[in-house]
């Protein structure tokens, strides 16, 4: 693998310079964003840009307080950027949300508390005044491995069952783009792997172009069929990655050669950058 | 050394400076304040020109010149309220220290509190007068009004402590003593310093409803003069210095706290407070309910040892034990306890009146609010003055605008609960995981759906918590003002009472409401703890 390291904000758009950005799945095109802050302004995120193919898979790597997370929020229409351009499945994010188009799930599983399972999968469809019939619900239930908890309060399940449930809520619309904010970072490790094999079961049922904020290398190479690394504030994409491994992946490929080269490649990309800009 | 000790002080008192000259909304604060004395102004000007109860701002500010502020009688009215506040405050933190030796004692002694808070100050006054001097009555009525609320605020900060920082410092090998004081009492002062910023304006309540008892000079003294003079320009000019004085002690106290580094919380009501048990037994309200219940007992076992101690038993002051003879034994007790019960139903459908509809505003202020953002920063922290306000000590000018019927004691009942319920209800509504809405916006929801399906469950809850506070709290207004300007009701008939000599009667007419209002308290908790249990929302 050649893994040359970009120049920040540049060489992405150049290959594609003749394809219709509204054909894309994702598409960033140099977005920034500044902060105000007490004394003058802070940049979060400079010039960022970011292609993907609908129904593909990209990661979003980076260290803490890199602007991951608000790329994901520009994209769910949660934040705007100061500069740039953002498309998702050829739609600008305020149009993608009002047409519920989106489905979000955070590291924080924000699950209403005094709901059940099934109505708290159900509540996108309330918003936007939908109906499914009662077999597609439990359909989901299932594939997230819930089956003996649609009645269950989220008071009385553990961590890793709610994520399930707040992924079953994403996917409840049918959303044309899938946004996971590190949607495991609060787990613990082996049920962090587990999760991963099964959303990745349950990525390849549903055609959703997905985005997925994370700071785990290991996972984002897992998952993603693109990986793009950014670099620490302000965020700029210093490496896109293509991964070459065939699906379904297995938890196989966790312990192969290939996949350990792919990730200490990635993780010196991150901590070289993270020293020289230290020196600066 | 010195220089090392002496900086923080000054960068903290420096870093407020400069924190309020930066403060962007200070400017839309002024402007709005600026233009709600041009709407009265002109309001006074045009529509009620010709009634005579709403002078212009600006024929007030001349009337305040003119009379010199009321210099003299409001140094009088610190001069109570402050001995009153110190009194008060020492009273309720050593109390609540009672609860670090044992937090069983929690309970029990926060029932204690909402006695003292539920017991119509402007009924305790004639008695307090004859038993003590006035200067000392005053003094006594401003600390029973700081009491609860200190209490409260200290009892919830001697349990703040997170557990986690309790387990690290035993960890670290520190001793109970050493707990106590770096950890415990540490996490304990923004509560408090809360306390003592909220109960600074509450002290001056105090000591102006004392001076409707008698007095050569004080803020209340001078405002019953205006009323009897018919100078209407003269009563507002009064009650604005008491605003005025009152939001100063209150921001004065914050700033003061803020310098020596407490960093009050004052933001949240402390109507919040007990209701912290954390156990999770089925068997925690029974137990629950008996400690409260011990605590009553050992309040009215207190009532029986004053009456005793003091040597004025018989005649001015009765025991519970009389009480209860005279509701329920004497010949003639039937008669008599329908007349009691007559009077505080009265009261209560004023209390009742004034209540919704001071809920209801509140609601609609609190949804408001939420549904523009913008407003709120501006808003807000003049809500928190205002509710520093002691807006019972206007009585008579709420009488003087709404007139002496049904509508200013509803009124009066109203702006008691309005205050404090806007700020709990507010809070409740704000206090939904910010994630949860954002989940909400990103399936394209709008604002008025995240309010709905988010906001409106998580201020479902304080709407019990603030009516917890506020239902005893309008109960209080309308025997106030009944009290001052109605022709019925119990507070009219304890003023009748106490014209009469009839102690009997007016001590059974003070257990009856307080008996009501712990009733209501305690009640409304318990359907506040049901419904928080239901939708599981801490």
């Amino acid at each position: 693998m050649n893994l040359d390291v970009a120049t920040p904000g540049n060489g992405v758009l150049d290959s594609s310079s003749q394809h219709d950005p509204l054909k894309d799945g994702l598409f960033l095109n140099s977005v920034s964003k500044l902060y105000k802050a007490r004394k003058g302004t802070v940049e979060a995120l400079s010039s960022v840009n970011i292609t993907s193919d609908r129904g593909s898979f990209t990661a979003l790597l980076g260290p803490s307080g890199c602007g991951k997370s608000t790329v994901l929020r520009m994209m769910a229409d949660l934040d705007t950027p100061t500069s740039g351009e953002i498309l998702v499945h050829g739609e600008h994010p305020r149009e993608a949300r009002l047409a519920h188009h989106l489905g979000v799930a955070f590291q924080e599983a924000a699950l209403l508390p005094w709901k059940t399972v099934e109505s708290n999968i159900c509540l996108p469809l309330e918003i936007a005044g939908q109906t499914v019939e009662k077999r597609v619900v439990h359909d989901l239930i299932d594939l997230v491995g819930l089956k003996n908890f649609a009645k269950a309060l989220p008071g009385e399940l553990s961590g890793g069952m709610r994520q399930r449930v707040a992924i079953a809520r994403a996917l409840i619309i049918d959303p044309h783009v899938l946004l996971l904010d590190e949607p495991f970072g609060a787990l613990d490790e082996m049920t962090r792997h587990r999760m991963n094999i099964e959303l990745q079961r349950i990525w390849g049922e549903r055609s959703a172009t997905t985005l997925l904020v994370t700071h785990s290398i290991g996972e984002a190479v897992f998952l993603a069929d693109d990986i793009y690394v950014l670099s620490a504030r302000p965020g700029r994409v210093i490496k896109h990655v293509k991964v070459p491994f065939e699906r379904p992946r297995s938890a196989e490929l966790l312990r192969s050669s290939e996949f350990h080269m792919l990730c200490d490649e990635l993780s010196q990309v991150l901590f070289s950058h993270d020293e020289t800009s230290a020196d600066e | 050394m010195t220089t090392t000790q002496a900086n923080p002080l000054k960068k903290a008192l420096w870093s407020r400076f400069t924190l309020t000259v930066k403060d962007k909304h200070w400017g839309s604060q002024a402007l709005l304040v600026v233009a709600i004395f041009l709407v009265w102004e002109i309001l006074a000007l045009t529509i009620f020109r010709h009634r005579f109860v709403l002078p212009t701002p600006v024929s007030i500010l001349s009337t305040a010149w003119q009379d010199h502020f009321y210099g003299s009688d409001l140094l009088t009215t610190l001069s109570e309220a402050g001995p009153g506040w110190l009194i008060g405050n020492g009273l309720a933190i050593l109390l609540a220290l009672a609860v670090l030796l044992s937090p069983k004692l929690e309970s029990s002694l926060l029932s204690f509190g909402v006695m003292t808070y539920a017991v119509p100050t402007v009924a305790l006054g004639p008695i307090l007068f004859i038993m003590q001097t006035p200067y000392d009555a005053k003094v006594t009525m401003s600390a029973l009004s700081v009491f609860f609320v200190t209490l409260i605020a200290s009892v919830a900060g001697l349990r703040a402590a997170s557990r986690t920082s309790l387990e690290m410092a035993s960890a670290f090998g520190a001793s109970k003593l050493q707990i106590l004081t770096k950890v415990r009492i540490r996490a304990s002062i923004p509560s408090i310093a809360g306390g003592l910023c909220i109960s600074a304006p509450a002290s001056i309540l105090g000591a102006v409803i004392g001076d409707y008892f008698g007095g050569q000079s004080g803020l209340g003294v001078v405002m019953l003069q205006a009323q009897e003079q018919l100078s209407v320009s003269r009563t507002w000019a009064i009650a604005l210095v008491t605003t005025v004085v009152s939001a100063a002690v209150y921001s004065f106290t914050l700033w003061m706290t803020k310098v020596f580094g407490a960093g009050p919380s004052v933001g949240t009501d402390f109507a919040s407070a007990g209701v912290l048990d954390e156990a999770k037994s089925r068997f925690v309200p029974i137990v629950k309910t008996t400690r409260v219940l011990f605590g009553l007992g050992l309040s009215l076992l207190a009532w029986d040892l004053i009456v005793h101690a003091s040597g004025l038993g018989g005649y001015f002051l009765k025991t519970p034990l009389d009480v209860w003879h005279y509701l329920f034994q004497s010949p003639a007790a039937a008669l008599d306890r329908q007349a009691v019960f007559s009077t505080v139903a009265t009261t209560l459908f004023h209390a009742g009146t004034g209540w919704a509809l001071g809920t209801l505003f509140a609601l609609i202020g609190a949804i408001l609010l939420i549904l523009f953002p913008q407003a709120n920063a501006t808003i807000m922290p003049l809500v928190l003055v205002v509710r520093s306000v002691p807006l019972i000590a206007m009585t008579p000018l709420i009488a003087l605008l709404f007139g002496r019927g049904l509508l200013g004691i509803t009124i009066i009942a109203a702006l008691v609960t309005v205050v404090p319920s806007l700020v709990t209800i507010s809070d409740g509504l704000r206090s939904a995981p910010r994630t949860a809405m954002d989940l909400v916006t990103s399936l394209g929801g709008n604002r008025i759906q995240t309010l709905l399906r988010v906001q409106s469950m998580y201020g479902m809850p304080a709407i019990f918590t603030a009516a917890k506070i506020s239902m005893p709290g309008a109960i209080l207004g309308a025997v106030l003002a009944e009290w001052m300007v109605s022709d019925s009701g119990v507070g009219h008939a304890m003023a009748y009472d106490v014209i009469g000599s009839n102690f009997s009667n007016l001590w059974a007419s003070i257990s009856v409401v307080v008996a009501l209002s712990l009733m209501l308290y305690f009640g409304v908790g318990a359907l506040e703890r049901g419904i928080r249990s239901r939708l599981a929302i801490t």
